[in-house]
C-alpha cells in the first residue's frame, strides 16, 4: 500500500534531494517521520498472496509469484518472494508490501537514498562521456532501465581466526629465493555489511561499498515510497560463507604485508569464523542503469548514498589494440637506439667484477620487462573481469523482473 | 660480428621494453577509461585489524605441511548459531540466550550493547549529508539560535 498525503490523499514518494516525502498532485512535502499512518496495523496484516491461491492453479505454475492490490487504482500488482516494494505498472503509484516488513521482518535501519534518478543516470553519463576507449555508440546510447532499489544487508559483528602458510621470494637477483612464511592469530570484525538478497552477487554488491553509515535512520517504511526493495532470503549457510570469504580476504592481506616478501602468495590456511547473533538488519540504497550494446545487457550499479559508480564497459578494441601497437613499434625504435649505443659501453669491461655487475645489470632489464609486461596485461584482466560482472545475467533479471 | 650481436641483444631489449611500457601504459589507460569502482569496503571500516598469535618464518618443508593443522582452530560449533539451512533472521532474546549458552537479561544486554555500538559510530552532533533537511538528534544550533540562547542565558 501506498503512503497517502495528508492533505489529499494521493501516494506520496521519498524524493532524496530533499529527504522528503513529496506529493506530486498538490506539493506537500512531509519528513519520514511526520507521517504516522492510522491504517499501519491494518496494512500490516495485508498479506501477499501466491499467484497459484488467487489463479486456483495446484500445479504450483506461477512458484514465486504472489499478488497484491494496488491501494490506489486496485491494479493486480505481481512480485516475488522478496519483494517488499514495487510500483504499479497500471496508475505508477509506488506500493509497499507491509506485510514483510512488519514485525520480526522489519529492518533496524535504512539508509535512505541521497541521489537522485536524473543525477544517477547524469553520473553515468558523465562517466561514459569521459572514456577514450568507450565505443562512441555507448557514449550516444539510450538508457534502457533505471531502478532505484533497497537491498537488504546484514551488518554481523564477527570473530575470525585463521593460520596461513604465505609463498614469497627474498633478496633481488641472483640471490632471491623462496621461503615459506606461517601466519596464525584471530580478527574481530564490527558491522560488516552482508548482502542478504540471494539475486544479486556478493562480488558486485561488496563493490559498492562503502556506504555511509552514520546516516543510517531507524527504519520507517515511508522511506521506501518511490523505490523498489527486497527484503532477506539468504540462509545461516549462505551468511556465514560469505563474512567468511570476506574476512579471509582481510586476513590474508594482512598476512601477507606482514611478511615483506615479493610476489607473495597464500598457499595454505585454516580459517574458521563465529558470527554474533545480535545482527543488525538494515536496507541500503543502489541504482541499477542498464543498456543494450551488442545484443547483449550491461547494468551499471550505483551506490545511492555515496554515488560510487560500479561498472566495466566494453572497449573499443581496434583502438585499443592499434595505439598499443603503434605505441610499442615507436618506443622499441627509441629503446633500440639507447639499448644500441649504451650497450657496448656496459658490455666492454673484461674484468670479472665488471663482468658479474654487466649479469646482473641484464637480469634486472629482463625482470623490469616481465613486470610491465604482466602489471598491463593484469590491468586489462581487471577490466574484463569487470565487464564481465556488468554483463551479469543475474543483476540484470533482479532489476528487470519488476512493474512499472 | 660483434656489431650484430650488441644489434641483435639491442633489438631484442628494445621490444620487450617498448612493449612492455606500451602493454602498461595503455592497460593503466583502459584501466581509467573503462573500468569504474574495482574495489571493496576497506578493513579499516570494519575495524578487521589481524593480531598475530604466531609467527614463523622461513618453514621448513615439516613445518610448511603442519602449520596449519597446529595453529589454525575451529572457533564455532553447529550449536553456536541456528542451523546452515535455515533463512537468516533477527533472533529473540530467548533464542540468542540459548545460542549463547547465557541468561535472557544477558542476551538482552548484549543486543542493547551492540545497537549503541553502532549508534555510537553515527555522527549524532550534525547530520552530514548536505542535501539532508533532517538534523541529527543532537543537531548543533546555528549562530542565530546560539546568540538567542546566550541572550536567555545572561537574562535569566
Amino acid at each position: 500500500m501506498a503512503t497517502l498525503c495528508k492533505n489529499c490523499s494521493h501516494a506520496l514518494v521519498f524524493n532524496p534531494e530533499t529527504q522528503k516525502l513529496e506529493c506530486s498532485f498538490c506539493g506537500s512535502s512531509f519528513s519520514a517521520e511526520e507521517v504516522e499512518s492510522e491504517s499501519k496495523q491494518y496494512r500490516q496484516d495485508l498479506q501477499a498472496e501466491s499467484m497459484d491461491t488467487v489463479y486456483g492453479e495446484t500445479d504450483g505454475k506461477y512458484m514465486d509469484c504472489y499478488v497484491y492490490t494496488c491501494s490506489e487504482c486496485g491494479g493486480e500488482i505481481i512480485i516475488n518472494g522478496s519483494e517488499s516494494s514495487t510500483t504499479c505498472i497500471y496508475c505508477g503509484n509506488p506500493n509497499v508490501v507491509f506485510s514483510r516488513i512488519a514485525r520480526q521482518k522489519c529492518p533496524d535501519y535504512v539508509l535512505p537514498f541521497s541521489i537522485t534518478k536524473e543525477k544517477a543516470v547524469s553520473m553515468v553519463r558523465e562517466r561514459l562521456k569521459k572514456g577514450i576507449f568507450v565505443p562512441s555508440k555507448i557514449k550516444r546510447i539510450k538508457i534502457d532501465y533505471v531502478r532505484g532499489i533497497y537491498l537488504p544487508y546484514w551488518l554481523v559483528n564477527a570473530e575470525f581466526s585463521d593460520a596461513v602458510v604465505v609463498r614469497g621470494e627474498q633478496g633481488s637477483g641472483k640471490h632471491s629465493s623462496t621461503y615459506y612464511f606461517g601466519r596464525a592469530g584471530n580478527m574481530n570484525i564490527r558491522n560488516l555489511p552482508i548482502d542478504a538478497s540471494k539475486m544479486v552477487s556478493d562480488e558486485s554488491t561488496a563493490r559498492l561499498e562503502p556506504f555511509s553509515m552514520t546516516l543510517l535512520k531507524p527504519f520507517d517504511e515511508d522511506y521506501l515510497a518511490g523505490f523498489y526493495s527486497n527484503v532477506t532470503d539468504i540462509t545461516y549457510s549462505d551468511l556465514r560463507s560469505s563474512a567468511l570469504n570476506r574476512a579471509k580476504e582481510y586476513f590474508e592481506d594482512e598476512a601477507i604485508n606482514d611478511c615483506h616478501v615479493d610476489n607473495p602468495k597464500v598457499i595454505d590456511s585454516f580459517p574458521s569464523i563465529k558470527l554474533s547473533n545480535h545482527m543488525i538488519y538494515a536496507m541500503l540504497p543502489a541504482w541499477f542503469v542498464s543498456f543494450k550494446y551488442k545484443n547483449k545487457q550491461h547494468t551499471i550499479l550505483i551506490n545511492g548514498d555515496t554515488g560510487k559508480v560500479v561498472c566495466g564497459i566494453p572497449w573499443n578494441k581496434i583502438l585499443f589494440y592499434s595505439l598499443l601497437i603503434g605505441l610499442g613499434i615507436l618506443l622499441t625504435v627509441i629503446a633500440f637506439f639507447a639499448f644500441k649505443y649504451t650497450l657496448p659501453i656496459f658490455l666492454a669491461g673484461r674484468s670479472s667484477r665488471s663482468s658479474s655487475n654487466r649479469g646482473k645489470l641484464i637480469a634486472l632489464l629482463v625482470a623490469g620487462i616481465i613486470a610491465l609486461f604482466s602489471m598491463g596485461i593484469r590491468k586489462v584482466i581487471k577490466v574484463v573481469k569487470n565487464i564481465n560482472l556488468t554483463q551479469d545475467r543475474d543483476t540484470f533479471n533482479f532489476m528487470k523482473k519488476r512493474q512499472g | 660480428m660483434d656489431i650484430y650481436i650488441i644489434d641483435l641483444i639491442a633489438l631484442l631489449f628494445a621490444v620487450g621494453v617498448g612493449f612492455g611500457l606500451s602493454c602498461w601504459i595503455l592497460g593503466t589507460l583502459l584501466e581509467k577509461s573503462n573500468s569504474f569502482g574495482d574495489n571493496k569496503g576497506d578493513k579499516r571500516y570494519y575495524k578487521a585489524y589481524a593480531k598475530f598469535s604466531t609467527r614463523k618464518d622461513k618453514l621448513t618443508n615439516a613445518e610448511r605441511k603442519n602449520f596449519c593443522s597446529s595453529y589454525g582452530k575451529t572457533i564455532c560449533s553447529s550449536s553456536d548459531g541456528p542451523g546452515g539451512w535455515e533463512n537468516v533472521r533477527k533472533l529473540t532474546d530467548e533464542e540468542i540466550a540459548m545460542y549463547d549458552h547465557t541468561s535472557v537479561e544477558e542476551a538482552s544486554r548484549k543486543r542493547e550493547e551492540h545497537i549503541k555500538d553502532l549508534e555510537d559510530s553515527f555522527n549524532l552532533w550534525e547530520n552530514r549529508n548536505p542535501n539532508s533537511n533532517l538534523k541529527g538528534v543532537f543537531s548543533r544550533l546555528d549562530e542565530e539560535e546560539q546568540e538567542t540562547n546566550k541572550k536567555g542565558v545572561s537574562r535569566r
